[in-house]
């Protein structure tokens, strides 16, 4: 996958071709000028540890935590969402298509995957107990309390309670999605205003595409 | 309602610095039969973690939160939210059970600020505030929570959303 830009007198590129933006703006949300700021912001992430065209995770996590290197369980398996083909890099295509979903504009059930993805921390398609757990225990570290194991359990039995109705122990797909409809406030994490912004915050300094921008 | 069990073996590092025994509240009887509503792990996670909020690739300043965590008693905390509104000239309009609302007394830049304010709790020993505007101007109402209230409240904050300290 890749392509090279057709257009000449582009900003270097990394070692691996970068995808076409109007490929790009045609498979998400975004419009080409979008694209092209989204570039801006990508070259500035992937090149602040090694030069290479791509995201690592370090360069991921100081991007996310204001350059401050932090190996984050959260930031991790955002990271882990993006690097769609598991090499341990986030390509430009990777980067574009995986903000997608966090658009303004972005489909309701896309953000819901993604978020039932988030938690399922090994990928097993369902949300297991020991990964909610592991998740409480990593919150609660960040905000330096220290909770009982048997207070912890608790919250959990509570969780479970609520979300899982088939009373299994594991919440799949379809309860997550019954239950996210109707608490939509777990969403908010999947949406940013500022990509509606993105033009001005990453202005392009791309004069010669030679696409016109038609409004989408 | 205290159960045994959980305070058994458990040390708690920093209690909350107000005695919840010195709050006077009219709402105290009530609250002290029911705790907060619950606030479950995936609304704590998604809440909380600064891991998954990549507001960050896009703003150079933190922003601001509006959700905070404490380990004072519910009752503790409401109380503590009606004497800040007074201290700001706000008037608490309604106050009932675990949830107030409050309202400036100056006429802002679209009309008086109202900020609810609610009470959750995930543990007994961690309570999460959720403030969010009611009316009036978005950006008085993130300059009120900023430079307002978080001062005033420091006593009873834990930590505020989207402010960690420690790897996880």
């Amino acid at each position: 996958m890749g392509c090279f830009m057709s257009v000449p007198k582009k900003p270097s590129h990394g070692r691996n071709g970068y995808e076409n933006p109007v490929v790009l703006a045609s498979q998400t949300a975004f419009t080409v000028s979008e694209v092209e700021a989204l570039f801006e912001l990508y070259k500035s992430i992937s090149s602040s540890v090694i030069d290479d065209g791509l995201i690592n995770k370090e360069e991921f996590q100081l991007a996310i935590f204001e350059n401050k290197k932090r190996d984050n369980l959260f930031a991790n398996r955002i990271f882990d969402l993006f690097d769609v083909k598991r090499k341990g890099v986030i390509d430009f295509g990777d980067f574009v298509r995986s903000l997608n979903v966090f658009h303004p504009n972005a489909s309701r059930e896309d953000k819901i995957n993604f978020t039932f993805s988030l938690y399922d921390m090994d990928g097993t398609g369902y949300i297991e107990r020991q990964e909610v757990k592991q998740m409480v225990i990593a919150i609660l570290l960040e905000s330096e309390t220290n909770l009982a194991d048997e207070v912890i359990e608790r919250i959990l039995d509570q969780t479970f309670l609520e979300v899982d109705v088939k009373r299994d122990g594991i919440i799949d797909r379809e309860e997550w999605l019954s239950y996210v409809t109707k608490n939509p406030s777990l969403l908010d994490i999947m949406t940013l205003p500022y990509l509606r912004e993105i033009t001005m915050t990453f202005p392009s300094f791309v004069f010669n595409s030679e696409v016109d921008e038609i409004s989408k | 309602m205290r159960v045994p069990w959980f305070s058994k073996g458990f040390t708690r590092s920093i209690s909350c610095p107000i005695l919840d025994d010195q709050v006077e509240d009219g709402q105290e009887i009530a609250r002290t039969k029911s705790p907060p509503p619950f606030y479950n792990a995936f609304e704590f996670i998604s809440s909380m973690s600064s891991g998954f909020d990549l507001s960050n690739l896009f703003e150079n300043k933190r922003k601001s939160g509006s959700l905070f965590t404490s380990k004072c008693s519910g009752s503790t905390i409401m109380a503590t939210l009606e004497t800040v509104a007074k201290t700001f000239n706000f008037r608490v309009v309604w106050s009932k059970g675990y949830k107030l609302k409050m309202e400036g007394e100056s006429e802002g830049r679209k009309g008086k600020l109202a900020v609810t304010a609610e009470v959750y709790e995930v543990a007994p020993e961690v309570a999460v505030v959720e403030f969010s505007k009611a009316a009036g101007d978005t950006l008085e109402y993130k300059k009120f929570c900023e430079e307002d209230a978080r001062p005033a409240l420091k006593d009873i904050v834990w930590s505020w959303q989207g402010e960690n300290n420690c790897q996880s």
